[in-house]
């Protein structure tokens, strides 16, 4: 192929992908956040069923402000199944965050939008490699305060260091 | 002005602007402010403080070692920048052995040692400073503040200084 013309297809396949759509799985390239390179900081195996929910809180310990986005996969694997890019936020020196779906008792500044998956797994992405804590919980999302919350386990990347 | 004056006017001007009790750490970033007129460091880092919903958050440390050790907080809310409370002047002593909780705010289900007395946090954070670099523990959970026993409860992460190891 010409020089030209490989250039016209790679450009009309980038144009093709708009920014933030997620197409990897858990362990593929991290998405970028609304157009910045983004990090696998933390991943988070998650359950979204019966009325409990999974919450995740970053703050950024840094001096200068970070994107932070969550990204769900389903029980099944494959593909994100929803937008981390569109629904990350960035997070100014000191700041905090709450990504989680609406709810009787607290109000996140934003909602992944993971659908009603059973059981799954998140990851945490951010556009800096460091300068950002996270906790994640499972709670009631009916009642306030929560009738059941349970502390969920925020792994590495990919490796479990183990309790 | 002479060297010699010009340092004796920034000591007294520094000393006169810097009370013992208030804090002066601002962001994560900045240094520890001292404890009780102590200096502190900085040993861990809390995300997901809540007090909000009839939740509140509880810090409960606990001194390892054979002498007395100053341990505060410093709460910090969804927008970053200053801190909530003043970690100085609600600090405590923990003797040898012994272990404090500190409270968000009272919960029925709970007693506590101090009150941290930040205010309502959404989604906030924590630093946990002590004036001995090692022999502190601590553990950090949300529960329902209304209810003994708590309807519900949650551990926090607890991360050394700003580095998050993972579970």
């Amino acid at each position: 192929m010409r020089p030209i013309i490989r250039l016209l297809v790679l450009t009309a396949l980038a144009l093709a992908a708009p920014l933030g759509v997620a197409r990897a799985q858990i362990n593929g390239s991290p998405p970028p956040l609304m157009g910045q390179p983004s990090y696998h900081l933390y991943s988070v195996p998650i359950i979204r069923s019966g009325g409990v929910e999974p919450f995740f809180e970053c703050t950024n310990t840094s001096s200068a402000t970070i994107r932070v986005g969550v990204e769900a996969f389903a029980g099944p694997g494959g593909a994100a199944i929803n937008d981390p890019s569109a629904t990350s936020l960035d997070i100014p020196p000191s700041g905090s965050v709450i990504f989680g779906p609406t709810n009787a008792w607290v109000p996140p500044n934003s909602n992944p939008g993971i659908g009603p998956i059973g059981h799954g797994s998140a990851r945490i992405l951010a556009s800096d490699k460091k300068g950002i804590i996270c906790t994640a919980f499972l709670a009631d999302v009916f009642n306030a305060p929560p009738t059941s919350m349970v502390h969920l386990n925020i792994v590495s990347k990919l490796k479990q260091r183990g309790d | 002005m002479r060297p010699a004056i010009r340092l004796i006017v920034i000591i007294i001007a520094l000393g006169l602007t810097t009370p013992v009790g208030v804090a002066q750490g601002q962001v994560f970033t900045d240094p520890p402010p001292p404890l009780m007129g102590q200096q502190s460091f900085y040993l861990y880092s809390v995300p997901g403080v809540v007090s909000v919903g009839g939740l509140t958050t509880m810090f409960a440390c606990t001194n390892t070692t054979s002498a007395s050790i100053r341990v505060g907080l410093e709460i910090f809310g969804d927008a970053g920048g200053a801190a909530y409370n003043d970690p100085s002047a609600t600090s405590l002593d923990i003797n040898a052995g012994g272990t404090v909780r500190f409270a968000m705010r009272p919960a029925l289900g709970f007693g506590f040692s101090g009150d941290l007395i930040a205010g309502g946090v959404n989604a906030g954070s924590a630093r946990i400073l002590a004036t001995a670099k090692s022999g502190i523990i601590c553990s950090a959970f949300i529960a329902d503040a209304g209810n003994a026993p708590p309807t519900s409860m949650a551990k926090l992460t607890v991360v050394k200084a700003t580095k998050q190891r993972g579970e």
